[in-house]
């Protein structure tokens, strides 16, 4: 019986066992000293500190510069937060007071920012205006245009398939804890979806009415014009019978 | 006894083998370690790691240069707004179209329009060679600006004065794949046209210029098809 235990114990020596480690190599990265740069490779990836947790998709990067300030450089994002954590990118920063879940999309040109809880304050480059985007919304913010301030769309309620996909997929809990905060989410987004709609309504009258009004301006100018030179004209034939 | 027996047999087997796998690991792990096989593996590991630091900073500065070029962005209205403008702005002015797609996008089309007037005036000149590298240039490198269309024609033209009957023939084709219901490549197709009745290709003639009379709506155009096709019945 000793034998037959000391020769499993070789044999077991022998077999060279991989064990694919997914933490092991990973660097630590201290928040609040900055300076550290996180990147998922081929899965993805989680950070979490006191102040932030963030879920980083395949090949998503990103830096955490300095105290409170993290700059999302490629890739998609799931970003929770309490605290003041400031985001960056070269578009717009972004920021939560209180607690704030969403997820970001940021690509070369673009940044997208989905709101999935509380608000989220935005302020693009070239602009001091503070923008809020309230859960449920999503706003896609691009490079300077000439007026020297980033694009920015007006807010869009999400669609649901493709932001509950790409949440499922960044979620970094369990499908348990996933599904009570989808049903939640839910009945925000049906309140955001019909307030963004009235919202939409009040914007497009409020344009139709200044195009009017534009379009009535340029009537008149018109017929001011007509009306001065119809007048020359008469006046040139009275000189020149 | 036969228990016994076939204890002992069954140790020996497992002992015979567990030799075995022990020699064959040592095998393996010499080998790796007297051809440099393990060496080439270690380089291997270490390049790649290199590599990913490398891509990882690039991505950084990148990132960087690009927030660099949006801060300039957002202050460029206001400089070039005071300082733009006449001869001494032109610096700015550079500056602004380089970092903003608009503006890049205007300075490319007064590129193209430089060089199409240029290869013009050349082919006015009766310069052909010059104006078919000029309308080549435009073709090539600013295929969508509005100066394409005319430069496919005045190149076709150009390779007809320079007899170069066939490389014509080849523009008026790509003329008439790229641009089928313009004007010019009706123009263009008239000129094949004549080229066939140089030829003596006098059926193919006909059939073009009946053609450009069926399909193209334009006066000038169906005009010109007419009275070349009436050129051939005389």
């Amino acid at each position: 019986m000793k034998l037959m235990r000391l020769l499993c114990w070789i044999m077991v020596f022998c077999i060279d066992v991989h064990v694919k480690a997914e933490e092991t190599h990973k660097e630590k990265c201290d928040f609040n000293r900055g300076n550290c740069v996180i990147l998922a490779e081929d899965g993805r990836r989680v950070f979490r500190s006191d102040e932030i947790l963030v879920m980083l998709a395949p090949r998503a990067l990103l830096e955490i510069r300095n105290e409170n300030t993290v700059q999302l450089v490629k890739g998609d994002f799931y970003i929770e937060t309490e605290q003041p954590v400031k985001l960056q990118t070269p578009y717009a920063k972004i920021w939560c007071e209180g607690e704030c879940k969403g997820l970001f999309s940021r690509t070369a040109v673009t940044l997208e920012v989905k709101s999935l809880d509380g608000n989220w304050r935005i302020t693009r480059a070239g602009e001091k205006t503070v923008y809020v985007v309230p859960a449920g919304l999503q706003v896609s913010i691009g490079e300077v245009a000439e007026n020297g301030q980033a694009q920015m769309e007006f807010p869009q309620s999400l669609p649901w398939v493709p932001t509950i996909k790409q949440w499922a997929s960044l979620y970094p809990g369990k499908v348990s804890e996933f599904k009570p905060e989808l049903e939640k989410f839910r009945q925000v987004w049906r309140e955001a979806v019909e307030a963004v709609s009235v919202l939409h309504q009040t914007v497009a009258t409020r344009a139709v009415a200044s195009h009017e009004a534009e379009v009535e301006q340029a009537r008149r100018q018109r017929l001011a014009q007509l009306r001065e030179d119809q007048g020359l004209r008469n006046l040139f034939r009275d000189k020149n019978p | 006894m036969p228990l016994i027996l076939y204890m002992r047999l069954t140790s020996f087997l497992c002992f015979i083998l567990v030799m075995m796998l022990g020699w064959m690991q040592l095998y393996s792990r010499a080998r790796e370690i007297f051809n440099g096989t393990s060496e080439i593996k270690a380089e291997i590991g270490h390049l790649k790691s290199t590599t990913a630091h490398e891509r990882i900073a690039m991505a950084l500065e990148r990132e960087q240069f690009l927030e660099f070029r949006q801060n300039v962005a957002t202050l460029m209205p206001d400089v070039l707004k005071s300082k733009g403008l006449g001869e001494e702005g032109y610096p700015y002015r550079s500056l602004a179209s380089s970092i903003s797609r608009s503006e890049a996008e205007l300075v490319r089309q007064t590129i193209a329009k430089t060089l199409f007037e240029r290869a013009k005036d050349n082919f006015r000149q009766e310069k052909f060679p010059k104006a078919i590298h000029g309308f080549h240039q435009i073709i090539d490198h600013f295929g969508f600006t509005p100066y394409v269309a005319d430069s496919y024609f005045l190149l076709a033209e150009s390779h007809f004065k320079q007899n170069e009957l066939e490389a014509c023939t080849g523009v008026i084709q790509e003329m008439v794949e790229l641009f089928p219901h313009h004007e010019l490549t009706g123009f263009a197709l008239v000129r094949l046209g004549r080229i066939y009745q140089v030829q003596n290709r006098n059926e193919e003639a006909i059939e073009i210029f009946k053609t450009v009379m069926r399909s193209f709506p334009q006066r000038d155009v169906a005009a010109q098809a007419k009275a070349s096709l009436k050129g051939i019945d005389l």
